[in-house]
């Protein structure tokens, strides 16, 4: 009885054995799709596919795929009665002619898979959706490098069970110099520093850190006293990869640096001086804290801050009707200066109907042109989502789908973009998708009806949403205003995929700053008074390779429109900008009024959007503007000027001398600097006195130190 | 225990035998409830093409697995014909109905047009045509020229007797899905460019381009009893869920339909004044052939479908899809009264379909 019941089993065991397991389309087939290449962006992901074969770009829409390999062309890629001479294995495994190559092997597993799907009648299961895809580990530090670890990927479906995916999770790295993949499953981290491995599977991407020390010994920063959080994240990086942090940058720097990012100007002689001379070390901290302080309160902060949003917003006026601009432009002035926290301005922005003359953030859907470019604005300024690309096809990188851009498209669709916004009976969006009218939806949640006002809803999305997203594009804006690179990059491209260099703090600013009332005036001070801030911009051995990680200030330009109003504040002559009654650049937010001089300098542009970190110099043709064109040299020959008052006052050259460096880099100049340029200008002749003094000015104002903050 | 061990022995058998069969009469009713059709035939490979021999005793039809016919009405397999075609994608049977084209081919590699005489069953030529699959081939009144689409992006015209060519027509930018004689010589083609290109004899030279549609055209098919070639219309069906109404002769888009899922194939049936449209959802519409409205519409339960033909004397509707052949059981299609939620009120009380013989 044993016996037979043995025998049994095993015949049992034997035809499970025997009987082929089934095979996912969405879960196995899709995936090595994905794994070998061949629904990327280059080949048949392409948006017109390639070689008359479409698939939907990296899988993003399994049912479509299923239908174009199964169905199209009557079985023309697909051969159930001969499986292995089916279209779908004989090209990617190089028995026929094929535009990518061999990328399939039908002796390796992936071949194999996909012979069993089709053997098993290539039919599509309705997987149930992933709802996480981790990897383990997450993070990796090492100590050296080269160094090597596998990662293990491991997906949970909506039903509860859990697969090891690991053979089918496509990684990729940005950089492969840093990164490489060896076909064993095994990582290779090639140099030091800190670098992000991508893992794709099914509808999901995520991320793994991995990073390496970039010196040798743990720094020594007992000096730095850590004035906040912000102190505490960035040493702790530092210490991490073994970079040692620049020493503190001396009052005059910081004095200069600060006034340049809080207010856009420059601090006037009188300030600095006054500054430079009352700064000690022991009341060092409450003396930089006044002049935060004073500066938060100027109406120059407000300009300054409402300038940088404006740009942002895409703020631009109207042919023949200036009011709009003049409205919007002052709201938001006005919600700066008065400190208002951003979730109420948020909220106006999203929600504001009315006369668009007298309601300024009613004319947030006025500066777009269509409800797609406001879903567009709405996503990037404040989700930080780029989410023009699910306008094709699913976003590639990030969790955003065609639906989600189309449905909030949908929102703001019956919008009358006409002086009295508001939202009107009509209207609608196409969802390129399923080639219908689409349905009103919160990206990532939930679908609405297409009836009613559901502005509020997104406004509760953007304020509520569970990872802070708002609060967290905003600080990292903040944060790149004053530290001149994000913690993210770009600013408004946040995602799981394009990780942030310190995690950690940007989750920390973003409860902070929404603590706190979401107000601008509050991160601001955090950022301006800690101790990352005001470092120098000197390099030191070990941290000349850092990018990223606010080891030293990083050296960038002003913006054009500040740079213009620097030049106006040292020469003491305006400059000629679009509109008689504007005589700061800085007030001109109207990036659709023409001005020859920021143009020239490479002011951003409508079209290009604002968030764009600008690089560490200006480009080729702005540099020649500074050199030979009128930006500076015009301004040297006005007879009004401030070296002519001073000629004419018969000042002595060392007072002159002293007085440009005060105005211009906010310090006195050096002995050896005063002594060079003392005897540069020395000689008897005024006009050639003239002219030495006119060089000695263009040199000081075209130098990096004048051009830099 | 002993009758576990025989049950098991048993499971095994059957599931062998499952295994090995590769098609198989259904005789359960369809699971959804639509008895307007019955599955005559399920298979394990999709169908690709349909057609009645020229007696309208047989019923022939094509898969990855060959080519056979059943007995009609009893549907009772009744040969197969020993192609070396490896994917068919097209059966036609010429005009007096002597010969039976059979075109497909290799998929990337060639297309291939085999010639058969269908009471002899003896193949009477077999050449390679083209560089990929012939999607679809036409015969001209006089039977002597075959013309073919390839997925080559190329169309040809054959003298099939000699397998020598008459014309290469290469004005598509992309696979060619389509082809259809117009009149003697005149030629109309469709594919993945969206396109549907006249290009007549005698230098069959591209004349007339329609672009209205916005997407892949699957099929075109050409009005059966017009009066004149200038009032004779065709019909197109796309990818863009939309069947176009024309008349090719003074370039006239007459006018459009749009379906809610994608067609696949389509049919005239001018007995009963409609065009029938198979769809890749698995749905089978019928539209009233001027207006083209929807009249009904009806799922034979075989998923997505691939060929429908109409029998020349009884009217009735045969499919073939994925899952296999399915015939309209009761009455001809749009006859009887809807069964589905989602369709328009049939149409049976009007004059056209009052006076058609194929409403019992």
């Amino acid at each position: 009885m044993s016996t037979v019941l043995s025998l049994s089993w095993c015949l049992t065991l034997f035809c499970l054995a025997d009987e082929p397991r089934e095979v996912s389309f969405d879960r196995e087939i899709v995936p090595i799709l994905t794994k070998s290449g061949c629904n990327a962006g280059s080949c048949h992901g392409a948006a017109a596919g390639r070689g008359d074969f479409h698939l939907s770009l990296l899988g993003s829409n399994p049912l479509a795929d299923h239908r174009v390999i199964f169905a199209a062309f009557r079985g023309r890629r697909v051969n159930l009665h001969q499986p292995a001479r089916s279209l779908l294995l004989r090209k990617p495994t190089g028995e026929l002619e094929h535009g990518g190559g061999q990328v399939l092997d039908l002796e390796q597993s992936d071949g194999q898979t996909i012979l069993r799907w089709i053997e098993r009648g290539a039919k599509h299961d309705a997987a149930p959706p992933l709802r996480r895809l981790a990897l383990t580990p997450f993070q990796t530090h090492f100590t050296t490098v080269p160094s090597r670890t596998t990662i293990q990927a491991e997906a949970t479906f909506a039903d509860g069970s859990t697969i090891d995916v690991t053979k089918l999770v496509t990684f990729s790295t940005m950089d492969p110099t840093a990164i490489r993949l060896d076909p064993f499953g095994e990582v290779h981290l090639l140099r030091p520093g800190q670098h992000v491995l991508l893992a794709r599977y099914m509808d999901q991407v995520v991320s793994v850190q991995l990073s390496s020390p970039l010196g040798d010994a743990l720094p020594d920063h007992a000096w730095e006293k850590a004035e906040n959080f912000v102190d505490l994240e960035v040493l702790k990086t530092l210490d991490s990869l073994r970079i040692p942090p620049s020493p503190r940058a001396d009052d005059a720097q910081w004095l200069r640096r600060v006034h340049l990012d809080l207010t856009g100007r420059l601090p006037t002689s009188e300030v600095a001086t006054d500054f430079l001379q009352t700064v000690t070390d022991t009341n060092r901290t409450t003396s930089r804290a006044m002049i935060v302080d004073g500066l938060l309160d100027s109406p120059e902060y407000a300009d300054y801050w409402a300038w940088r949003l404006a740009g942002e917003l895409r703020m631009r006026s109207f042919p023949n009707e200036p009011q709009p601009l003049d409205a919007y432009y002052h709201w938001l002035r006005e919600m700066i200066q008065e400190d208002q926290g951003f979730d109420q301005l948020a909220r106006s922005l999203l929600t504001s109907d009315g006369d668009s003359h007298a309601i300024g953030p009613a004319n947030f859907g006025r500066m777009v042109r269509d409800a797609r470019e406001h879903a567009e604005l709405v996503g990037q300024f404040f989700a930080g989502a780029r989410l023009g690309c699910a306008n094709c096809h699913d976003h590639p990188l990030d969790r955003w789908t065609q639906d989600d851009y189309h449905g909030l498209a949908a929102v703001f669709a019956r919008l009358q973009r006409t002086r009295h916004v508001s939202l009107g009976l009509r209207g609608e969006v196409t969802n390129v998708r399923t080639s219908e009218p689409a349905t009103s939806r919160i990206p990532g949640q939930r679908d609405l009806t297409n009836i009613g006002d559901h502005r509020n809803a997104v406004a509760q999305w953007v304020l509520d949403d569970e990872q802070d997203l708002f609060a967290r594009v905003m600080v990292n804006r903040f944060w790149q205003a004053m530290f001149g690179r994000g913690l993210v990059e770009p600013v408004d491209d946040l995602r799981q995929t394009n990780p942030a260099t310190h995690p950690e703090l940007l989750t920390k600013l973003a409860r902070d700053f929404a603590a706190n009332g979401f107000r601008l005036r509050h991160t601001l001070r955090l950022l301006a008074l800690s101790q990352s801030y005001a470092r120098s911009k000197e390099v030191l051995p070990g941290n000349q390779a850092d990018d990223r990680f606010y080891s030293r200030a990083f050296p960038r330009p002003m913006e054009p429109a500040i740079l213009v109003d620097a030049i106006q504040d040292v020469t003491g002559v305006r400059e000629a900008l679009a509109g008689a009654n504007i005589t700061r650049a800085v007030h001109l937010v109207d990036a659709s009024r023409p001005s020859a001089t920021l143009d020239a300098l490479g002011r951003c542009q409508l079209a290009q959007g604002c968030e764009t970190t600008q690089a560490g110099t200006y480009n080729l043709s702005a540099q020649l503007q500074l050199l030979n064109g009128d930006v500076i040299n015009r301004k040297l020959r006005d007879p009004t000027g401030r070296w002519q008052r001073q000629v004419a006052e018969k000042l002595p050259v060392e007072t002159i001398i002293q007085e440009w460096y005060m105005v211009a880099l906010s310090r006195t100049a050096s002995v050896e600097e005063l002594e060079h340029w003392t005897k540069e200008l020395a000689t008897n002749d005024a006009r050639e006195q003239q002219e030495r003094l006119e060089d000695f000015i263009w040199s000081l104002l075209n130098s990096r130190a004048f051009i830099e903050r | 225990m002993r009758r576990l061990c025989r049950w098991f022995v048993l499971l095994l058998f059957v599931y062998g035998c499952s295994a090995s069969v590769n098609s198989s009469r259904a005789a359960a009713p369809n699971a959804d409830g639509t008895d307007e059709f019955t599955i005559a035939i399920r298979t394990n490979t999709p169908l690709t093409a349909l057609t009645f021999s020229p007696d309208h005793q047989f019923l022939l039809g094509s898969s990855a697995a060959g080519l056979k016919y059943w007995r009609w009405p009893s549907m009772e397999e009744a040969g197969e014909l020993a192609t070396e075609i490896e994917l068919i994608q097209d059966l036609k049977f010429s005009p007096t109905g002597q010969h039976l084209s059979v075109v497909g081919g290799i998929p990337g590699e060639n297309g291939l047009i085999e010639i058969w005489d269908w009471t002899s069953k003896q193949r009477e030529q077999q050449y390679a045509a083209h560089d990929d699959l012939i999607m679809q081939s036409d015969w001209s009144d006089d039977e002597r020229r075959l013309a073919t689409a390839s997925f080559d992006g190329t169309c040809g015209l054959w003298d099939w007797a000699t397998a020598q060519s008459v014309a290469n027509y290469r004005g598509h930018s992309k696979p060619v899905l389509t082809i259809r004689f117009w009149g003697p010589d005149q030629l109309l083609s469709a594919g993945v460019d969206h396109t549907i290109r006249y290009w007549p004899g005698p230098a069959f030279a591209e004349q007339r381009v329609f672009d209205n549609h916005l997407g892949t055209v699957s099929n075109i098919l050409v009005e059966p009893a017009a009066k004149s070639l200038r009032t004779r219309r065709l019909v197109s069906i796309s990818e863009d869920r939309t069947v176009r109404l024309w008349q090719p002769e003074i370039g006239r888009l007459i006018r459009f339909q749009r379906l809610p899922s994608v067609p696949s194939t389509a049919t005239w049936a001018p007995e009963n004044e409609s065009i029938l449209v198979g769809c890749e959802d698995g749905t089978l519409f019928r539209l009233q052939q001027d207006s083209l409205e929807i009249i009904d519409q009806q799922n034979p339960g075989i998923g997505s479908l691939h060929a429908v033909v109409v029998h020349p004397t009884t009217g009735q509707v045969v499919v073939a899809g994925r899952d296999g052949i399915a015939v309209n059981r009761l009455q001809p299609l749009g006859c009887g009264k809807s069964r589905f939620h989602n369709s328009p009120p049939a149409e049976a009380g009007t004059p056209a379909l009052a006076k058609s013989p194929l409403c019992l």
